[in-house]
């Protein structure tokens, strides 16, 4: 269909140099905003930082049934999570379909299960409520997976599966 | 690597497997320079917020190819007037073929689906099965696409002969 010489002038077309400066421009922009207004914000962030830690020991309460997966709550709209042992090395991720999340659960949640894989109990548990490496050892684009546990006489589920593009989402998916 | 997760030397890994892939198809989609490389970069920004969990390479290689489309797609519909880069700038070959010239400007300009078709199918080797799930649709919608494109190609070339 196509000649030698067409393929060849189509390939022909490379990548400059200036893609790999905005990607690097991007990835580095929150860092650097950030340190900017680092010195600027400090006074008025230890204030506002106070007063978050007072309102939430005396007026507001803590909510008891949250999840945490890799620092981001979990509620009934779907949140993207990601497997930070795969983010560190996506070649070994590529050989390998294991996926792992880190989650952290109140401290008084009892009778964990998960429908695939395996839950295990970090040794730092104690302090900062319960903390777990959900293991999936085998995860593809069509895995629906659920963890349940109970709280206060309350069960809770949460669902954990990805879209076609190979991004994870979990989402609370009881009341 | 600023608040992201992946390491620079992963990404820098990644960028040389693909950049150039995505940049000629974001190119020959798009067929600006700037927008080109807004729609590249933009992908990569994609892979590093979500980090996403891949079965393998051909997994991995069909969602940057289905994500770049869709940049594509969303730089088409955002912005009416692009800045135009002629072929001749981008393509890096010291004698530029007349003929072949017109065959990637006839490619060009390609219904989007026929397009994309085309360029993943005969110019980047991928598979009628690959360009179904990338399209997300059937092998023979696909099959359609590509023998509706060899048709329109053909009656275009023979056009500009006359």
């Amino acid at each position: 269909m196509f000649s030698k010489e067409t393929i060849d002038l189509y390939h022909s077309i490379r990548a400059p140099q200036s893609v790999m400066d905005a990607i690097d421009r991007k990835m580095d922009q929150p860092a650097a905003t950030s340190s900017k207004r680092k010195n600027i914000l400090s006074p008025v962030l230890a204030a506002a930082a106070c007063l978050a830690v007072i309102l939430w020991a005396g007026v507001l309460s803590p909510e008891s049934d949250m999840l945490i997966v890799n620092g981001n709550k979990i509620s009934n709209a779907a949140v993207a999570v990601y497997d930070e042992n795969a983010s560190r090395s996506a070649v070994a991720f590529a050989s390998n379909n294991a996926f792992s999340l880190t989650l952290s659960l109140p401290k008084n949640s009892q009778a964990l299960s998960v429908s695939i894989g395996e839950l295990l109990e970090s040794e730092d548990s104690v302090k900062s409520g319960r903390n777990f490496t959900w293991l999936i050892p085998s995860a593809t684009e069509e895995t629906t997976a659920t963890l349940t546990f109970s709280i206060d006489e309350k069960v809770l589920s949460y669902t954990l599966h990805a879209d076609t593009n190979g991004v994870w989402y979990m989402e609370k998916t009881s009341n | 690597m600023g608040h992201y997760n992946i390491s620079k030397p992963t990404i820098e890994m990644i960028y040389n497997r693909y950049a150039d892939m995505l940049y000629r198809l974001a190119y020959t989609h798009l067929s600006s320079q700037s927008d080109a490389e807004d729609a590249v970069s933009d992908v990569f920004v994609t892979y590093l917020q979500t980090a996403p969990a891949f079965r393998d390479e051909e997994h991995e290689k069909a969602w940057f190819v289905r994500v770049l489309i869709n940049k594509c797609n969303d730089l088409h519909r955002k912005k009416a007037v692009r800045a135009y880069t002629p072929l001749e700038e981008v393509v890096h070959m010291e004698h530029v073929d007349e003929e072949s010239s017109d065959v990637l400007h006839a490619v060009q300009r390609l219904p989007e689906k026929y397009r994309a078709a085309v360029l993943l199918h005969y110019f980047e080797g991928f598979s009628v099965d690959e360009i179904a799930k990338i399209q997300k649709s059937t092998t023979a919608a696909v099959k359609m696409r590509l023998m509706r494109s060899r048709g329109l190609l053909k009656a275009q070339l023979k056009g500009a002969e006359h």
